[in-house]
């Protein structure tokens, strides 16, 4: 099949461009997950939290956090998987539209929506189980009634940025999950399989 | 795809999967990566810890282990302290010790320390080395249709495995970060009860100013100044506080004071007694010492000195000579001595005065010998 410019019809091409459109702009979605802040904090405890990074500051001074650092971590595999999917599908658009053969593409861009399933638990893992509750731990009160009397020492509270929780909410980045699967497995079909 | 291929895919999941499952099964042996800056230097994020199960070997205080609690959660820190039923931990840069932790969650005792830079530089130096070497095949299979997707997917799975199943997420979070705390330590009246001395245990914390402090006796307040020494206010109790007080007969002193800390403010309210006593009287080598010990002056009046002696015939006391001093005011917490010389033919002699505590008329006598 190597070098064979395949003759497919009208609808077959639109899902081969939906699918490669699809493994860019989740690649860009992930991308933006990874690097949007998704928690800010006020008070005693000042700062952000995305999954990639955080900046926080106790009583003004930086801290580092070894939950979060694992975070970060952690989120590796996600940022090589998003780069991945946007080198992909800016492949399958460079071979699309130069009307190159497009089946080696097609299934890049499946493996890469298969892999995506498996990111998408790290994802879900991370977002939902672990980083709320890394973060939950950051709304302190140090206001006390102590021996000394009533110790005013600051609060902080967390917040979920708007936008955030838009982004990263499951529904969103399931259905883009899903999406990416089906429409990578339909070009799958169409072109490596028929 | 080679049934051998799939087999050998199949064997490092399992593999990689092994350090997941030894976080909460027994194992012999537990691999992880260390994240995170609490074992600094000891440990820095990337390191590759080898454990040896803690039923195969013991640990002692000063070993580092790996206490594991669900299969996302561990914490790579040192023992501090452990008894036969849990154990206490600490990260070297940590300013905190851990909260102690059920003993059996201390699963492995840290054997063997791998630093990234001695196994990431070699392990990319060796698989850039065998891509350079496979270049030919390499290259075909990325141009060729060669089971692309699965590489894709498994290469993929086996990053997302390897991340999951070596780095371990640190159970204690934000825990070990020092918390400020201010504690009353003790309060004493010092300078003869002119100063209160409030002393607090501080913990990252420090007093930086008072902003407000109001002595309470019933409805009347008195701005007392307040000093920052140390750990210590020193806080100028005024002599009203104490006229008003006697003058109420209240034994009870309050003492509000705002206190700015360098992380926030106290506001604290602190009450100390005063016991109105009786003056006291010593006698000692014909000097009679009245120590006046409340925080008031005294006045005494009616000070006589009354010098005695026997009637030769009858060899009963009788007046030699009465006399009469002014009225003496005894600072607080001061001694005032009244001497007694003796005269002519007086073989002892009577000290008599009278004061007023609390509204009733003390009457005070002491006998000064001259034998």
């Amino acid at each position: 099949m190597k070098g064979v410019k395949l003759a497919l019809d009208k609808r077959s091409s639109t899902i081969g461009l939906i699918s490669g459109l699809a493994s860019l702009f989740y690649g860009l979605y992930l991308l933006l997950v990874l690097f949007l802040p998704i928690y800010t904090i006020d008070g005693i405890i000042t700062g952000y939290v995305c999954l990639l990074h955080y900046d926080l500051n106790y009583y003004g001074k930086p801290i580092r956090l070894d939950s979060l650092s694992a975070v970060s971590l952690l989120s590796i595999p996600l940022l090589a998987y998003s780069l991945f999917s946007i080198l992909v599908g800016l492949l399958f658009l460079y071979d699309y539209l130069k009307k190159n053969d497009v089946c080696v593409s097609i299934r890049r861009i499946f493996g890469g929506a298969l892999a995506g399933t498996v990111m998408s638990g790290l994802l879900y893992g991370l977002l939902n189980v672990v980083l709320p509750v890394e973060v939950g731990q950051l709304n302190i009160n140090l206001n006390t009634i102590t021996s000394a009397g009533y110790v005013y020492l600051g609060s902080s509270s967390v917040r979920i940025l708007p936008l955030s929780s838009i982004v990263t909410s499951n529904l969103v980045f399931l259905g883009f999950t899903a999406f990416f699967l089906f429409v990578s497995s339909l070009a799958y079909v169409i072109f490596v399989k028929s | 795809m080679k049934s051998k291929d799939i087999a050998s895919y199949i064997v490092v999941i399992l593999l990689i999967s092994f350090a997941l499952v030894s976080r909460v099964f027994p194992m012999p042996f537990n691999i992880s990566i260390v994240s995170g800056s609490s074992m600094l230097p000891t440990l820095r994020t990337g390191d590759i810890v080898v454990g040896i199960s803690t039923y195969l070997s013991k640990f002692n205080v000063n070993d580092t282990v790996i206490c594991c609690f669900t299969f996302s959660h561990c914490v790579i820190h040192r023992v501090v302290n452990f008894t036969t039923t849990y154990v206490v931990t600490k990260g070297d840069n940590n300013p905190l010790p851990d909260p102690q932790v059920p003993l059996k969650f201390a699963k492995y005792k840290v054997v063997f320390v791998v630093p990234f830079v001695a196994w990431f530089l070699p392990v990319l130096f060796a698989v850039s080395f065998y891509l350079y070497l496979k270049r030919k095949e390499v290259k075909a299979f990325l141009i060729s249709f060669a089971e692309v997707e699965f590489v894709v997917f498994a290469v993929f799975l086996l990053m997302d495995l390897s991340f999951v199943s070596l780095v371990p997420v640190n159970y204690f979070g934000f825990a070990t970060i020092e918390r400020p705390s201010v504690e009353l330590k003790g309060i004493w009246l010092v300078n003869r009860g002119k100063v209160l001395s409030i002393n607090y245990s501080l913990s990252d914390v420090n007093l930086a100013n008072v902003s407000q402090c109001v002595a309470y006796i019933f409805n009347s307040s008195f701005s007392c100044p307040a000093n920052i020494s140390d750990s210590s206010l020193l806080v100028t109790i005024p002599s009203e506080v104490y006229l008003k007080a006697y003058e109420f007969g209240v034994e009870r002193i309050n003492v509000s004071l705002k206190v700015i800390l360098d992380k926030g403010f106290l506001i604290g309210n602190y009450s100390y007694v005063v016991n109105w006593r009786p003056l006291v009287l010593s006698e000692h080598a014909q000097n009679v010492t009245v120590f006046n010990p409340n925080y008031i002056p005294m006045h005494t009046s009616n000070i006589t000195i009354t010098y005695m002696g026997y009637d030769p015939i009858f060899k009963i006391p009788v007046v030699i000579e009465t006399r009469v001093l002014p009225p003496i005011l005894v600072e607080s917490m001061s001694n005032f001595t009244i001497h007694v010389s003796p005269t002519k033919g007086s073989s002892y002699a009577y000290v008599e005065f009278t004061y007023k505590l609390r509204g009733r008329d003390i009457f005070e006598r002491r006998k000064v010998s001259f034998g």
